[in-house]
């Protein structure tokens, strides 16, 4: 399978719409194909070729892949993907691997929001930062439309209400988060290593939420389930106690917000009317 | 302005008594002429050999425009995510699904072979807001329907028994916000509901506030409404509608129409039947009243029904039956929106879907159907789908083909709650329309209900050039068994004029022109006026947060009003 | 541990070492912001006094040894300002409070967070005492837009004539949309105005100062030179029929007939059209689609409603008339003041609270946890904290029980709630508090919309494509994304190329980085006034001014939609909005050919 690089001709000063830029759409296309494919310049329909440079390498690759030296103006990159490897040299505009299905995904530098938005399968991984709305459902939709499988890994820190109304799919973030991480999530589970704004896990139904940090306000409507003594989640442990919420109770959730006691002091009023438990591994 | 010639096309024109004929219809300056008399030079002759030519489509109850629809479609706002078709040559980009933008309704209708839609219901209070909507809509002639019911001026007169004040007062209202008609929605149930009451009322319920039933209402209103000899007659949504075992307060409903009516005239018009047609005392005991309505609707002449037909799949209830749909919301918690209106009103949405598995949805489904299988007088039910309440309009020439296919309803029977099927009595129904019933009515029968059918409804000489022309040869039809051929030919009109002019061609929309919204001017005795006037600008401080004078609407505010003079007994 | 006695430890700590003071800074209106706007201008003293202060708690001030009239530097994550000082004891310790405008907006948060709304309130920030100078307007607006600052303000010629009285005359300024005013005129000279509040009767009166009389164009000096109409809106038509992304916002201080016209120029051109909603109440309108709603109009207030609470908002200050109109008086069931009771939710004790019958003060940026308790209490559901923020664990059962068990309850909120961190999940959750409340009872919840005809803006929007507000027509469909259509961001990321502000002030209301970036981009304002955007514009245009020169449909806060009247003549040579708009768009259709 061939390899493409795809650079842009120019910087861009308003928002292109790349969402033909997934491999699905350029499998088995030739280079004259894929220059004819359509994008938006700001109200501008063009095609790719006027604004984009299209190459490709014969070295053989075990499936379609796409490296695209991208600019934050560059959106939908990877709309609908099932299959293949999208590499994002440089920054991701909003709404990468919108309703992804399948495939890889990696962005060297940072993300935008909507990352990985309504995805169903496939792999995404963002070695710099994330924007809002990680892996959510868009407004208005009912909770459940978010992410609904996959997995989404950012290595750096991510914005507010990722994972929001996901119902399946993991989302790992090695750095810090905005609010409200996995805002009314019915499924599905969401890992901060670092620590979030607040108000993690708000009117969530089911699913799991960890987060290692410090996390300076949480909602009155979760509610103190068990203290664990420590538990590792891939390559990292989070040491020190961990406090095991239930929540959201304003929907009658049942799902599970871990948090790490020993950074969070103010937690230790709820811990005391419960006793130190046992160890568990997610 | 051009003439045209519709040459060699099958007409149904049942007001004129005409069913399949091979007439030429001529137009000029906007009007239905003699073809005899147009000027061949300047006439495009449009070929329509083998093609159905009928007046444009009337819908007499919508809800198209205003305060809640409006809210309605912020509130679903992801029905706009997917349905976008962007603007060309000259049109604007239409979008929406249960909820469309006033793009997608005007294009929408036209598109169908409709001229006319009358939005269903708005507030005296925001009608102003109604217009303003109303006249963004392209293309089709509109008016709407005043709801009066739990108006606190209407209702002190009605509990005083004062006919003539009420009479004045409703003449008073039509006239300030340019309204059609008048409307009632659950009578008294929006006035109950301020006082968190309203749940389910019937007919001899006893009222908050006012000592009055709904009953009373509905009757002093009815009564008004013929001295005021309005062209249309009440418009009602009866009381306790969705709850199981609501059809005997329609068919109770139904006979007070022969209370107050005057001679052979409809006197009253039931909305969206289906919405009251449940038999049984529990949601799993629910069968369809659609028999037993039928029944009664037949004797009742007095009285008319359009169906509210369900289509299967999503739609966003909206409805001044505010208490009504609290309860939907319980149903479906997810979301709702409700609007209080100060000394008039109140509503409510609330998303919702049917589902063909489901038990209750099914046997909804069969009720407006059987009304109006039933009843068979199409002169007297009207297909509607109480959009967006059991379904979108779009879906009407659905809606048809289910009328005039014992073979299509069938299809669509193998799908659904098998179960449900056996507490209705759809399966056993043999009755088809045929194309003059379905023309009856769709336009026929409601120019006469709207009390247009001068010049709306009809294809003779001095009617308003609206016609549709559908690519469809009626003589070679067999609509029973090639009713899918019948729905595809009605989902896309050849060619549609709208006031003399082609908007529709090839089923798609080529010019965006905007139609007139018609009002009602009631001539009342000046002196009865003036102490309408007199007692309404006494009580409007009080009732109301603006100024009498800023609540009229000036006919300046309307883009193309079209004024109705009424004649009143009065 | 609350985090504003964080802050006390903090002070304590640094106390005669460094002087300096760390609080969470509040932005918003105030009346003499309000009012000076319109009278004297944005460029009048009295405009600069009020909006380049400070509010500080008088205790903080005397930490840091600064009292009225000092000079302190405000610094935050994303800027820097020096102010005066002022002293409010109504404020909470560890609070400081700046209305709204470019003093403000200098140091405010610009991330939004992906909602559109930038972050107004509870932003961290440093106080010290200085030396340094407050800057004036234009030297702030020049430094922030490196541009030069033009105005040619002009006080049309007032000249006595027909003495007429209006009646029932509908002020132009606020969501309550007053519509029982009496203006007395001589003339063109506005002598008298009854019934209004300070604030309208600001605009009404003062309708003939600070105008713009002359369309202009800047030349390559920097400066905005004089021009016919027809140079300066073919110059505004070439600059967007040109551009790739243009940006239409403002449109809330017009009326009805020349959105219609905005939308169809958006549509038209493959632009943004946007309000002021998303910096107003833009969380309330995206909490409506998440939720939907719950509200009645304001009369039934009047005759019904037997408790009222304000969250968030102050209308003493922004909507003068509102507590007399719809507290005071009374109805059909409650007789008036007396028979109802009246709370305050807020972070300060501002002026209704004072006004209020109770007053709960909510920890800054709090309210999300505060509805979720009252949910609970609500739901009946037992809270384990003692405090939930701020507010002790018997309040808010007791408020939950007083919510229940009232006959007729009135939410009204503002901008307390919308500019919160969460932004529109409170609101979200303040309506599903609402949806709760009514199966106990009958409560609703209404925003308090704070130019004349936002609400209008919406409510056309709306119907036009679905969508109130930021709607992007870039590929021929309308779209609606929060962080990305909206005005804010967009200006933020620099997604747009060219801008017509219509009917609005963004360089006085928008912070810092978006207002950097729209001086980047050809800009074109249309406005009756000399708006802060407008000089710095490429391209002015003058307008009548909606609701005194020009009439149309406006929108009250409550839906009610009321005809806004034209009583004096426009100056000649001066258009309405919508002929502005549509002749603009007539020459946009040209020059692409049609």
């Amino acid at each position: 399978m061939p390899r493409y690089f795809i650079q842009p001709k120019k910087e861009f000063h308003v928002p292109v719409d790349a969402r033909s830029m997934s491999p699905d759409n350029i499998k088995g296309k030739s280079i004259k194909e894929i220059l004819e494919l359509p994008v938006w310049e700001g109200n501008s329909r063009l095609r790719l070729g006027e604004i984009f440079e299209v190459s490709c390498s014969p070295e053989p690759e075990d499936t379609v892949e796409l490296i695209i030296d991208s600019s934050n103006k560059i959106r939908y990159v990877g709309y609908k993907m099932s299959e293949g490897r999208i590499i994002i040299e440089g920054e991701a505009g909003c709404f990468l691997g919108y309703k992804m299905k399948g495939g890889m995904m990696i962005v060297r530098g940072n993300a935008d929001s909507w990352l990985g938005s309504k995805m169903k399968d496939g792999i995404i991984e963002v070695f710099g930062n994330a924007g809002d709305h990680l892996g959510s459902k868009l407004p208005g939709e009912k909770p459940g439309k978010g992410m609904s499988g996959g997995e989404i890994i950012v290595h750096g820190s991510a914005g507010s209400y990722i994972g929001e109304g996901m119902s399946g799919g993991r989302i790992i973030v090695e750095g810090s988060s905005g609010i409200m991480p996995g805002y009314s999530m019915i499924g599905g589970s969401i890992f901060i290593r670092g620590g979030c704004n607040g108000l993690p896990g708000a009117r969530m139904v089911k699913g799991k939420i960890v987060i290692g940090g410090v996390v300076p306000r949480i909602l009155p409507s979760f509610h103190p389930d068990s203290v664990l003594s420590k538990g590792k989640v891939g390559k990292w442990a989070v040491t020190g106690r961990i406090l095991l919420l239930i929540g959201d109770s304003v929907v009658g959730g049942r799902g599970r917000l871990y948090l790490n006691l020993d950074l969070n002091k103010y937690l230790e009023e709820l811990a005391e009317l419960l006793e130190v438990g046992g160890v568990e591994a997610w | 302005m051009k003439s045209f010639l519709i040459k060699g096309g099958i007409v149904y024109d049942p007001l004129n008594g005409v069913e399949g004929e091979v007439i030429d219809i001529g137009l000029r300056n906007g009007v239905i002429v003699d073809p005899s008399s147009l000027d061949p030079r300047e006439t495009i002759v449009v070929d329509a050999r083998g093609m159905m030519v009928v007046p444009g489509g009337i819908d007499v109850h919508s809800h198209i425009a205003g305060p809640k629809v409006n809210t309605g479609r912020v509130m679903m706002v992801e029905d706009h995510y997917l349905t976008n078709i962007p603007g060309k040559m000259g049109l604007r980009s239409q979008t929406g699904r249960t909820v469309p933008n006033v793009y997608k309704i005007g294009y929408g209708y036209a598109r169908l072979g409709y001229t006319t839609v009358v939005e269903a219901a708005s507030p005296p209070l925001k009608t102003r807001h109604t217009h303003e909507e109303l006249d963004s809509i392209p293309i089709i002639d509109k008016m709407t329907l005043i709801l009066m019911d739990s108006n606190w001026i209407a209702l002190d007169y009605i509990s005083e028994g004062d006919l003539k004040g009420l009479a004045g007062y409703i003449a008073w209202l039509l006239h300030a916000t340019k309204g059609y008609g008048v409307k009632i929605v659950d009578p008294g149930a929006d006035l109950a509901w301020l006082y968190g009451k309203g749940y389910g009322i019937d007919l001899d319920t006893q009222l908050p506030e006012y000592n009055l039933t709904p009953r009373e209402i509905i009757l002093m209103l009815g009564e008004a409404s013929t001295l005021l000899n309005l062209p249309h007659p009440i418009h009602v949504h009866c009381n306790r509608l969705g709850y199981p075992g609501n059809y005997s307060t329609t068919t109770r409903t139904l006979e007070l129409s022969s209370k107050y009516s005057t001679g052979n005239k409809i006197s009253m018009h039931i909305t969206h039947v289906q919405f009251t047609g449940y038999k049984g005392s529990t949601w799993a005991t629910l069968g369809s009243g659609g028999e037993e309505i039928a029944r009664i609707l037949r004797r009742q002449r007095n009285a008319s029904v359009d169906l509210g037909q369900i289509i299967f799949g999503s739609v966003t209830t909206m409805t001044a039956d505010a208490p009504f749909e609290h309860v939907l919301f319980h149903i479906s918690r997810w979301k709702w929106a409700f609007a209080d209106v100060e000394a008039e009103t109140a509503s409510g949405i609330v998303p919702y879907r049917y589902r063909r598995r489901n038990y209750v949805n099914t046997v909804q489904w069969t009720i407006g159907l059987e009304v109006a299988l039933l009843t068979k007088d199409p002169w007297r039910t009207f297909i509607t789908t109480d959009h967006p309440n059991a379904g979108p309009f779009t879906k009407y020439p659905r809606v048809i083909a289910w009328l005039m296919s014992r073979r299509a309803r069938e299809e669509e029977m193998k799908k659904v709650n098998r179960r449900a099927l056996k507490k209705t009595a759809l399966p056993a129904v043999d009755e088809e329309f045929d194309f003059n019933d379905i023309i009856i009515a769709t336009r026929a029968a409601p120019a006469k209900l709207l009390g247009l059918e001068d010049f709306k409804g009809h294809l003779g000489i001095g009617a308003q050039a609206d016609i549709a022309i559908y690519n469809i040869d009626p003589g070679k039809v067999d609509p029973s068994r090639d009713w899918k051929i019948v729905e595809k030919a009605l989902s896309r009109a050849e060619y549609v004029f709208k006031d003399g002019r082609i908007v529709v061609r090839g089923g798609r929309v080529v010019e965006e022109t905007y139609g007139s919204t018609l009002y009602v001017k009631p001539e009342i005795p000046e002196d009865l006026s003036k102490t309408i006037v007199d007692k309404v600008r006494e009580m409007f401080p009080y009732y109301y947060s603006i100024q009498y004078s800023n609540f009229i609407v000036d006919l300046s505010e309307i883009r193309k009003p079209r004024e109705i003079p009424v004649k009143t007994l009065l | 541990m609350t985090s504003t006695s964080i802050v006390q430890e903090a002070l304590e700590e640094k106390l005669g070492e460094r002087r300096q003071l760390e609080i969470l800074l509040v932005t918003g209106r105030s009346l003499v912001q309000g009012m000076s706007m319109e009278a004297e201008g944005k460029r009048s003293r009295r405009y600069r006094l009020s909006a380049s202060t400070l509010s500080l708690n008088p205790e903080d001030a005397q930490l840091i040894g600064v009292e009225k009239n000092s000079r302190v530097r405000v610094e935050t994550e994303h800027g820097a300002i020096v102010v005066n000082v002022s002293i409010d004891p109504g404020l909470p310790r560890g609070t400081g409070f700046i209305p709204m405008g470019p003093w403000a907006n200098a140091v405010v948060c610009p991330l939004t967070d992906g909602t559109g709304m930038p972050k107004y309130k509870n932003i961290p920030a440093k106080v010290r005492p200085t030396e340094e100078q407050v800057p004036s307007v234009e030297e702030l607006v020049s430094i922030i837009t490196g541009r030069r600052v033009d105005a040619h303000p002009v006080e049309l010629d007032l000249r006595e004539g027909e003495k007429k009285i209006i009646e029932d005359f509908v002020c132009p300024f606020c969501g309550d949309l007053c519509d029982f005013i009496k203006v007395h005129l001589n003339g063109n000279i506005v002598e008298k105005v009854v019934g209004a509040c300070p604030l309208g009767s600001s605009k009404i009166r003062n309708y003939h100062r600070d105008r713009i009389v002359k369309p202009y164009i800047r030349s390559p000096s920097g400066l905005l030179e004089e021009c016919t109409l027809p140079k300066a809106l073919d110059k505004a038509a070439e600059i967007l029929a040109s551009s790739k992304h243009p940006l239409i916002f403002g449109l809330s201080s017009t009326v009805n007939e020349a959105i219609i016209v905005g939308v169809e120029l958006a549509e038209y051109l493959g632009a943004i059209i946007d309000n002021t909603t998303v910096v107003c109440h833009g969380p309330t309108t995206i909490g409506v689609m998440e939720a939907g709603a719950a509200r009645c109009t304001l009369g039934l207030v009047r005759h019904l409603a037997d408790l009222i609470l304000f969250w968030g908002c102050n209308p003493a200050e922004a909507h003068p008339n509102h507590f007399k109109r719809w507290v005071i008086e009374g109805g059909k069931h409650v007789k008036g003041r007396k028979d109802r009771r009246v709370i305050v939710i807020d972070v300060r004790r501002t002026a209704t609270a004072r006004m209020a019958d109770e007053f709960i003060m909510v920890e800054p940026g709090k309210d999300y946890e505060l509805i979720t308790a009252l949910r609970m209490a609500v739901k009946d559901l037992d809270i384990e904290q003692s405090t939930v923020a701020g507010v002790p664990r018997e309040k808010i059962y007791e408020l939950a029980d007083a919510l229940r068990s009232c006959k007729y309850g009135v939410g009204f909120f503002g901008m307390g709630l919308t500019m919160n961190e969460p932004r529109y999940r409170s609101l979200e959750e303040l309506i599903k508090l609402a949806h709760d409340l009514n199966d106990w009872t009958r409560f609703t919840v209404v925003p308090m919309r704070g130019h004349y005809n936002v609400t209008g803006a919406c409510q056309v929007s709306t119907w036009l494509t679905g969508y109130p507000f930021s709607v992007d027509f870039m590929r021929g469909i309308p779209k609606f994304i929060p962080g990305l259509t909206t005005a804010t961001d967009a200006l933020i990321r620099g997604d747009v190329d060219a801008a017509l502000i219509i009917a609005s002030d963004p360089v006085a209301h928008f912070p810092r980085k978006a207002v950097e970036n729209l001086s980047k981009i050809p800009l074109i304002v249309v406005d009756p006034k000399w708006s802060l955007t407008a000089m710095i514009a490429d391209v002015v245009i003058p307008s009548a001014m909606s609701g005194v020169e020009a009439g149309g449909t406006a929108y009250r806060m409550d839906g009610v939609p009321l005809r806004v009247k034209k009583i004096i003549e426009p100056p000649t040579g001066v258009m309405e909005d919508h002929r502005i708009l549509l002749e603009i768009l007539s020459r946009v259709r040209r020059l692409r050919g049609e």
